[in-house]
């Protein structure tokens, strides 16, 4: 490895804790900045300053709030994400409960999204202003149009209601998780639905990649070669093509985590884009703390590993 | 203006009346703006007034598009609605537009050390799933349009950022911005009269491409209940109150629901539209 | 010749019918909005897990539809001339659903861990009554029950328990039903923390049906507990799946992924009823909904002024639009289901003519914007709601509305739960719009919302009427019905009068569930349904 590269990754390397550390400064500030706090949702129906006080007291939200940060920061270093203020649950266990879900249904979405985008790009760029090319672009631009839970909910209405196809919502049935169809059927809606978000994206990344390809000198002295039109496509540009695609997918890992959100919360998925939301209405710093700060890391990883494996890949890109 | 950004300027129009869907796209969202800016004037009715004997009506011609489960003229409120969608796609754009540009031309012309720390900030921001963020503010913070529009923002600058900043990079090292040095230009007045001139296709491409999202940001949070607050009609909470009479009132979800589809795919077109114009080769190339 | 992927296709469709629950009729799976946060009955704050709990639990004695006091864990019950001790004779052979036997002493502990100070439970001020209730309840250094004089609660012996009162109380035994007052196993939890034992996500109670799986957000699994003391329930799992859109709840019972559903969205009620294999239940509440405002604020001060705002809302047509019926005006504090009820305290008639008439006469003017006005002020205030409930999002509304027809200007500012409590409670709001859900016996909810001495608890409107007062304290003091219900027609009559709160309605709970499961009794308190799961039996069609 020349010295030039492992300078450059280790660099990258301590960018990336840099902005691990970055995220959680920013989502502690702004969480303790908000009005109201987690105690109303302890207390219930007997609330009272008094009581409020002391559940204060015993959830350490009296202390200043960068020994707060300090306290939580520390803790977090040694594995340790605190325990849920609503339910007392380790909030590391609570992530891992609801990572299988979401992780089923965003690699999910992302593969189906690929399936569909990168043929139908490739086809726009090479029938370049053909009805194929108007075609896949409204495909796309159609997918990106619609609110999500809306088109949630009209899959739901379409193939539960009335075709009575698939089921409207859930991971499995009770008694039934070791059966793959029973779960394969219900993850068909959301993974459709959370899909199709991204699906416009790649496709028109897949089809600017590809014709910028194309244009390129030693594409055109293949064909001036004589090889045929699809043989230099398949064999020679898609490959180049597909470099960049790579970073975007890596890139498009926050939308589909924050479409997981809204997807998870119309088909009762249960996974951590929910987990966020409960704990959000219910102000439950721990665990909006462990959610978003294992995403960023998840989402900031990605990007390290995309970003590597790049300039590795394509020796052509500087790095500085 | 400079000499070179005049001259680039017919040839942009040109090239986008051509581009049909483009120009489609453009027609939509004249229209939708249209109606927003003059929604007092154009909706028959008040967007809150209403009838409690008169809810759930299908269209007919007292209510074009039919009334609501108060009985309150749904036309009105997609007319209104048009409005507080785009107030709040408008105010989050320009905010993150000119926080994006600002700090995205600086890093591209500076380089360097502030470079690095201007983007590894936005990189910061860009790690947390942006539904994630706008989620805990708004839900903390409480759901008002300026709350959203501001956390919208919070979210929408880095990527504007991002290429602002390459653009610039690619046209620093250009002959004119060289030229401008060469003649005793200050940074800042380089920045303003050259490179951001130049930029400005690209950043306008983006203002529509993100205010198709923001109607989308919008209507995800009216779906948790943190979007624009009743009796406001924005899009979003239309189709969401609307959605749980869709067997009875088809009508109360619908007409919101293709407003939204309409106009971000008008956005859409219109951006894409406007990039094809601008510089043929670069089509597709932002997400 | 046929297409495999053709083949493929129909071999799948097979398996494409909606399938039916694991067993038909022996697994009943219920509907949720929202997952249960703690299964520990002492500390659980929220609707979802009360109801979740009441399968698992049981407690001493429980109600009838008629609301009366009738035996559960408690086989029997004498209560003392002077109405200070209860004693309970407890049924023999009750086990814990880990084969312990439940006695005497699972009893005191769980109402010594509600007394706790310790302990963050909302049923603490319910048992206000008991001996030494202020000396083990106090801030500074509470007492520890052996260090009292009277113990108030007293093992007999394993099967008898003994509570002493500081005063006589005609609500005690109602305080001891579920699900606010389900007993825990001191076997289990002496010793550790309440608060966050492992206990609450794990429970052992001794009720009809024991906890199998919870997943978290996704579902609860309960299954008949065969040695239940009442005989196995018909039933032989509970499953409650967590489904948050209300939209594809109601999917979910179409397509036949669950069997009950609570609070369907009311407009779709008339087509379910008319759906061949569902049925509608409704049952009577404790709750009522209101419209109220700080009292000590003018113009909220001038009585004209309040009952204005009582005529200017059309409540009969918001119950019979919004509601579609599923309602009762309301005429105050207590809704018809319970004894204090009085059926003579009639609301203000919906007569905006009257309202402008007195608004007019307390001072107001009409504005420039069309917006009353007193000495300058114009007559506009905020209302503040909870976002996240459907139908007081639609009260509100509609209320703002018809403030406007008389030139009152009304901000809505919905708030999410945590946020809107904490503003209640410290008296942050001009109006509001909000339920109380009373308990089924009126003095708990009606001393602590109307006397003046609680301005910094549930009195959070700051009313002070010293009549009022004065019928609230003499109702506490007796235990005897007939009295009690003179005081409380009083109180009813004051209230109407004064117009505090324009009252709006006392809404039903309604249920769908899916027709062949028989065996539902509403009994009309907080989520009472739920105590008939372990009579819940399958017929068939």
């Amino acid at each position: 490895m020349e010295p030039g590269l492992r300078t450059y990754i280790l660099k990258r390397v301590g960018f990336a804790v840099l902005m691990l550390v970055g995220v959680s400064i920013i989502l502690f500030t702004i969480m303790r900045l908000a009005p109201g706090g987690p105690e109303a949702v302890l207390i219930g129906g007997e609330f009272s300053q008094e009581a409020a006080a002391q559940i204060r007291q015993r959830l350490g939200l009296d202390r200043p709030i960068a020994l707060q940060y300090l306290g939580w920061a520390g803790a977090a270093l040694r594995g340790d994400l605190g325990r849920s203020f609503k339910t007392g649950d380790p909030v590391a266990a609570l992530i891992r409960d609801r990572l299988g879900p979401t992780i089923q249904l965003t690699f999910g979405a992302l593969a189906l999204a690929l399936a569909v985008a990168v043929p139908l790009g490739v086809l726009a760029a090479v029938r370049r202003g053909t009805i194929w090319d108007t075609l896949g672009s409204a495909v796309a631009l159609f997918g990106v149009s619609f609110p999500s839970f809306w088109l949630g909910i009209m899959l739901i209405l379409l193939f539960s209601e009335v075709f009575h196809l698939l089921p409207p919502s859930g991971l499995s049935e009770y008694g039934r998780e070791g059966d793959l169809t029973a779960r394969v059927r219900h993850a068909i809606l959301p993974t459709l639905t959370l899909g199709l978000i991204q699906m416009a994206s790649f496709m028109r990344f897949t089809r600017s990649s590809l014709l910028e390809v194309l244009r390129q000198d030693y594409v055109r002295t293949a064909r001036a070669k004589g090889l045929g039109g699809g043989q230099v496509v398949w064999r020679h540009a898609l490959r180049n093509a597909l470099i960049p695609v790579v970073t975007v997918v890596g890139l498009s890992l926050p939308t589909l985590v924050g479409g997981a959100v809204l997807t998870e919360t119309v088909f009762a998925w249960p996974g951590i884009g929910r987990l966020a939301v409960g704990a959000v209405f219910e102000r439950d710093y721990p665990v909006i703390m462990g959610v978003n700060l294992m995403v960023a890391a998840v989402v900031i990883t990605a990007n390290l590993i995309t970003d590597l494996a790049y300039c590795v890949i394509d020796p052509r890109i500087s790095y500085q | 203006m400079t000499a070179e950004a005049h001259a680039e300027r017919p040839s942009v129009l040109r090239r986008f009346t051509r581009n049909r869907r483009g120009l489609v796209g453009g027609v939509v969202v004249a229209v939708m703006v249209t109606a927003g800016a003059l929604a007092p004037v154009l909706a028959p009715q008040s967007y809150s007034a209403q009838s409690l004997l008169n809810r759930l009506k299908p269209p007919s011609a007292a209510h074009w598009l039919g009334t609501d489960g108060f009985g309150r003229d749904v036309l009105s409120r997609v007319i209104w609605g048009s409005r507080v969608s785009l107030e709040i796609g408008l105010v989050a754009t320009a905010l993150a537009l000119v926080v994006g540009t600002v700090v995205g031309s600086v890093a591209g012309y500076f380089g360097g050390a502030t470079d690095t720390a201007i983007m590894r900030a936005a990189d910061v921001f860009l790690s947390v799933p942006a539904l994630f963020l706008i989620l805990i503010v708004v839900a903390l913070f409480g759901a008002s349009l300026a709350n959203t529009a501001l956390v919208i923002a919070l979210v929408t600058w880095a990527p504007v950022g991002r290429i602002v900043r390459s653009e610039c990079l690619s046209l620093r090292n250009r002959d004119f911005v060289h030229a401008a040095a060469a003649l005793g230009a200050g940074h800042a007045r380089i920045l303003g009269r050259h490179l951001l001139v130049n930029a400005l296709p690209i950043v306008i491409v983006q203002a529509s491409l993100l205010l198709g999202q923001t109607i989308l940001i919008e209507s995800g949070l009216s779906y948790l209940g943190l979007g624009a607050q009743p009796p406001l009609p924005s899009w979003g909470n239309m189709v969401v109150e609307g959605r749980q009479f869709l067997a009875l009132a088809w009508w109360i979800a619908t007409f919101p629901g293709l407003a939204i589809f309409v106009t971000v795919l008008g956005f859409n077109l219109f951006g894409d539209g406007l990039r094809d114009a601008s510089d043929p080769t670069l089509r597709g190339r932002t997400p | 010749m046929i297409h495999p992927i053709l083949i493929a296709l129909l071999a799948t469709s097979i398996g494409l019918t909606p399938t039916a629950s694991l067993a038909a009729g022996k697994d009943f799976v219920i509907g949720l909005s929202g997952d249960a946060t703690s299964l520990n009955p002492v500390v659980a704050t929220d609707g979802q897990s009360y109801i979740a709990e009441w399968p698992l639990f049981d407690s001493l004695v429980e109600l009838d539809q008629g609301l009366n006091v009738k035996p559960l864990l408690a086989e029997s019950w004498e209560v003392s001339r002077d109405g200070l001790t209860y004693t309970f004779k407890l049924k023999r052979g009750v086990k814990w659903h880990d084969g312990k036997p439940f006695t005497a002493r699972d009893v005191a502990f769980t109402f010594y861990s509600v007394l706790d100070p310790k302990v963050t439970t909302p049923h603490r001020a319910y048992f206000d009554a008991l001996a030494g209730f202020p000396e083990l309840t106090a801030k500074e250094n509470p007492k520890r029950p052996e260090e009292l004089a009277v113990r108030p609660i007293e093992v007999i012996d394993d099967h008898t328990v003994r509570f002493r009162l500081r005063y006589p109380s005609g609500s005690f035994l109602a305080v001891l039903v579920n699900p606010r007052a389900g007993i825990v196993p001191e076997h289990i939890l002496k010793g550790t923390d309440l608060n966050t034992a492992e206990f609450n996500r794990r429970p052992i109670g001794t009720g009809p049906f024991r906890l199998v799986e919870w997943r978290r957000g996704e579902r609860l699994v309960m299954e008949a507990n065969a040695e239940y003391h009442g005989g196995r329930p018909a039933l032989d799992h509970l499953i409650f799946r967590i489904i948050p859109d209300s939209v594809v709840l109601l999917q979910e019972l179409r397509a036949g992924g669950v069997d009950f559903i609570e609070n369907p969205p009311l407009t779709e009620v008339a087509r379910l009823k008319q759906t061949p294999n569902l049925k509608v239940l409704a049952a009577d509440n404790t709750s009522y909904t209101y419209f109220g405002w700080r009292q000590d604020l003018a113009p909220f001060t001038d009585v004209r002024v309040r009952r204005a705002l009582y005529h200017a809302i059309d409540v009969p047509s918001i119950v019979r639009e919004v509601l579609q019926g599923y309602a009762a005006v309301a005429t105050g504090q207590f809704p018809p289901s319970s004894w204090a009820f009085d059926p003579s305290v009639k609301p203000y008639a919906y007569d905006p003519a009257r309202a402008k008439a007195l608004l007019a006469e307390a001072g107001f003017k009409p504005g420039p914007d069309g917006v009353l006005a007193k000495d300058g002020k114009r007559f506009s205030f905020s209302v503040r709601h909870d976002q996240a409930n459907q139908s007081v999002k639609d009260t509100a509304v509609i209320i703002q509305e018809y403030l406007k027809r008389v030139g009152v200007e009304v901000q809505l500012e919905p708030l999410d739960w945590p946020t809107f409590v904490k503003k209640l409670f410290a008296s942050e709001f001009e109006g509001i719009v909000v339920g109380w859900t009373n308990h089924h016996d009126p003095d708990p909810f009606a001393y602590t919302i109307w006397h003046s001495s609680q301005w910094k608890g549930r009195n959070f409107a700051h009313y002070k009427n010293a009549r009022v007062d004065e019928a609230l304290e003499a109702a506490r003091r007796t235990g005897v019905t007939a009295e009690r219900k003179k005081h409380y027609a009083e109180l009813s009559k004051l209230l109407m009068e004064d117009a505090p709160y324009v009252f709006l309605y006392f809404p039903q709970q309604v249920y769908v569930t899916r027709a062949g499961y028989e065996g539902f009794v509403p009994i009309p308190t907080f989520a009472g349904i739920y105590q008939s799961l372990k009579s819940v039996r399958w017929t068939g069609r």
